[in-house]
């Protein structure tokens, strides 16, 4: 073995010694325990409410009153506008009509055309489906021409026209009438609430909060109450780099801090997917999502991490420091909830963690732009509204404010997502190597006294 | 009990030669704490053997030793330990072992376990660092103890874990800071011994104590310090027979101090009698050696039941008050 590798070999059994040091001091205190079962717990009770949620049901709204019978003949406004007939003629009905047209029930015609859109790159597409054929009508045979099918003038029968604007950043709609207009709000919003509990508990939950207390409550001590205690000069009395002192110290907090919130996210990722929306008994698409609320979890105990035990080294008050960061932190992380736009968010930490959720959740859920653009397209004054002939419907549908709440896909700007998880990881890792650098040459030029 | 000291510990720091260099050494050292004073222009070379610091509280034994051990730097002049800067580098440190002043320690971890991190911390392997850790524990006699917490240990046993994890790495400097206080006599007795074997081993150590008898028990190589200056350096006989020439007091404890004055008032070593209670009589005099060498043929003559005789200045503050002439 040469020098270099028994000096390497010495240095790797000094950390995993003070690592594993660290590991074992924290297994002894209460307030470890307090916190890591605190934690737990918040969970657990927002848990609740996504299980909560995606089990109640929603009153599915007749958006175009075609389960209404306007003229009182029995055959309800959707039939009736089926077979051409006037629903506010009571003499004027599918019954007179050639094959003894029996009323249908009025049910069929509440949610009877839901979205059915599949889209791809392009920048024009034209997609839906009239599952109740009140634009096609094909029972009216030839009567109907191919123009008064297309009533939005873009040479596509019975389709909606769903174009993308580079310059305004969003969705254009505008839909032949009748079709996709009476969509399952039942669907559409544990949809949304599903995916905007994925995203707003992954950043909310766990890189705002937990990424910030877990370090607050175990992190600001690790220099901190050595020197309290009166213990410290057992470590630093040794022939170990203080630099290398603090990274170790770190490593240990680490090895309790990742492996929790790598359980607490798995285990949320379990819950949810089964109780999530879909066909499937679990749903496996949000995986992608978890995996990146995992990394950045881990990323925002690495910095705040770091940040904290230095503020505790550096001062005794450094914990109130740390609190006031923290409150920092909580105001900038809300702005950027509240309007993603504000660029004054980029200053703090946790929108850099927020940032790797976002581009997650614009990998796995490509669609939810759209998404939106349709729950708010229901609204009785949007284009789509005039076009549809919807009559009457909530100003969105519901779930739809959530999802806009959480959702955010211009954190940097046109940048792709996987650009945007990149930057935002790269950033997170200069900013703890570059708190370990300054804390080390603080740490090295302190007096232990 | 004798221990094998002859393997090193945390053998991975390769030193630059410093055959020449002494242990320690303090050039024109001074450290101020704000504008209180914690060292004064002290210079001091030391290798090998038991040396005893001896100083009142505050007169900078603390200070001096967090100097060495580069928990401070210094606000002037320069220190060496094996010839290298030990704020600067810490190279030193897996050469010397140190006992703080401090009582704190991790009381969850066992005195086995606590020593064997500390071993891991220079370097060795987790077999290694419980095999040199059991050494060490034999060697301050706690192997009974080692594998309950040290919550639960005594004053005194924690005082000796506290040695056992200093001497881990078969250091050649060992620093000990005040290491008798508060342990009682049985812990005393064995720390006293462990001080004096490592000092015939030919390692250098540093005891530091403000009770001049303990010191006295275990070396008679001293350096006084006093609000932060080095006071005197050399060998305890000679500042102690220097101080036998001047007045002294002993304290006699018996049933009848007025019978026993008589025996005692013609005599040319004592010039001055005091009574201070029912029970106990001080004599003045100028030589306490002969004085001492007498006494017995006098309290004999004198037929009185004397339970007890001790020397209240023959202290730390006494020599202080010589050597400084009084202005203590």
């Amino acid at each position: 073995m040469s020098d270099e590798d028994s000096r390497f070999a010495g240095l790797d059994r000094k950390a995993s010694a003070l690592a594993e040091f660290t590991i074992r001091q924290y297994r002894t205190k209460l307030s470890t325990w307090v916190v890591l079962g605190l934690g737990f717990v918040a969970i657990l009770m927002v848990l609740l409410f996504h299980i909560e949620a995606q089990s109640s049901t929603i009153d599915a709204i007749d958006n175009d009153f075609d389960s209404y019978d306007f003229d009182g003949d029995g055959y309800p406004n959707g039939q009736e506008n089926k077979y051409q007939t006037n629903p506010r003629d009571e003499l004027d009905h599918p019954g007179l009509l050639e094959g003894n047209i029996t009323p249908d029930d009025p049910a069929l015609y509440v949610n009877e055309d839901g979205f059915d859109w599949e889209l791809n790159s392009d920048e024009i597409q034209y997609v839906g489906y009239d599952d109740d054929g009140d634009c096609l009508q094909p029972e009216a045979g030839s009567m109907i021409t191919d123009s008064q099918k297309d009533s939005n003038d873009d040479g596509q029968v019975c389709l909606i026209k769903v174009a993308w604007s580079d310059l305004d950043n969003r969705w254009y709609i505008s839909s032949d009438d009748g079709v996709d207009e009476d969509p399952d709000e039942d669907e559409y919003y544990h949809e949304a609430i599903h995916r905007s509990f994925v995203i707003g508990f992954g950043k909310v939950g766990f890189v705002l909060l937990i990424g910030i207390f877990l370090p607050l409550f175990m992190a600001s001590g690790l220099i901190r109450q050595e020197i309290e205690n009166d213990t410290l000069h057992y470590i630093i009395g040794k022939p170990i780099h203080r630099a290398e002192v603090l990274i170790y110290r770190l490593l240990g907090f680490l090895a309790i801090g990742v492996p929790y919130v790598s359980i607490l996210v798995l285990f949320t990722a379990i819950i949810v997917g089964l109780s999530a929306p879909g066909d499937s008994f679990f749903r496996l698409a949000d995986i992608g999502i978890w995996l990146g609320v995992m990394l950045a979890a881990w990323l925002m105990l690495l910095v705040y991490g770091t940040l904290f035990m230095l503020f505790g080294m550096i001062h005794r008050l450094g914990a109130i420091a740390a609190i006031v960061l923290g409150i920092w932190e909580f105001v900038l992380a809300m702005i950027s909830l509240a309007d993603p736009s504000l660029l004054i968010a980029r200053l703090s930490v946790v929108y850099w963690g927020m940032t790797i959720v976002d581009a997650c959740a614009m990998m796995v859920y490509p669609d939810t732009p759209v998404m939106l653009a349709q729950g708010r397209s229901i609204s009785s004054n949007s284009d789509w509204s005039i076009n549809t002939g919807v009559l009457f419907s909530p100003d969105q549908l519901p779930g739809t404010g959530a999802l806009n709440s959480f959702w955010n896909e211009t954190a940097l700007g046109s940048l792709s997502p996987f650009l945007t998880l990149l930057v935002s990881v790269f950033v997170l890792l200069t900013l703890a190597a570059s708190f370990i650098f300054i804390g080390q040459a603080i740490f090295k030029g302190k007096e232990i006294s | 009990m004798i221990p094998d000291m002859s393997q090193r510990g945390g053998g991975e720091e390769s030193q630059v030669p410093q055959a020449d260099a002494p242990t320690i050494l303090l050039d024109k050292v001074s450290k101020w704490y704000g504008s209180i004073v914690g060292l004064n222009d002290v210079s001091i070379a030391i290798s090998g053997g038991v040396s005893g610091i001896l100083g009142m509280n505050g007169a900078g034994k603390s200070t001096l030793f967090k100097l060495l051990t580069g928990k401070l730097k210094p606000s002037q002049g320069t220190i060496r330990l094996f010839g290298i800067d030990p704020w600067q580098s810490t190279k030193p440190f897996g050469r010397i072992g140190y006992v703080s002043e401090s009582e704190k320690m991790y009381d969850w971890m066992t005195g086995l376990e606590f020593v064997a991190t500390m071993a891991r911390l220079h370097g060795m392997t987790r077999d290694e660092a419980v095999k040199e850790s059991e050494r060490v524990i034999e060697f301050v006699g706690m192997t009974d103890a080692q594998n309950k917490r040290i919550g639960k240990y005594s004053k005194g046993m924690r005082q000796r874990i506290k040695i056992a994890h200093a001497l881990v790495n078969d250091p050649e400097l060992i620093i000990l800071d005040e290491p008798l206080q508060g342990c009682d006599p049985l812990a005393r007795t064995t720390i006293m011994n462990v001080i004096r074997e490592l000092g015939a081993q030919g390692r250098t150590v540093l005891v530091s104590s403000h009770i001049l008898q303990e010191i006295e028990r275990i070396t008679e190589q001293i350096v006084i310090l006093h609000r932060g200056r080095l006071l005197a350096l050399g060998n305890l006989h000679a500042i102690r027979s220097m101080l036998d020439q001047h007045p002294h007091s002993i304290r006699l404890t018996c049933d009848e101090p007025r019978k026993i004055s008589h025996n005692l008032i013609g005599e040319d070593l004592v010039f001055g009698l005091q009574f201070e209670s029912e029970d106990s009589l001080t004599i003045k005099t100028r030589n306490l050696g002969d004085m001492h060498a007498k006494l017995p043929a006098l309290i004999h003559q004198s037929g009185v039941r004397v339970t007890g005789i001790d020397n209240p200045d023959d202290n730390l503050e006494s020599i202080l008050q010589y050597l400084t002439g009084g202005e203590s």
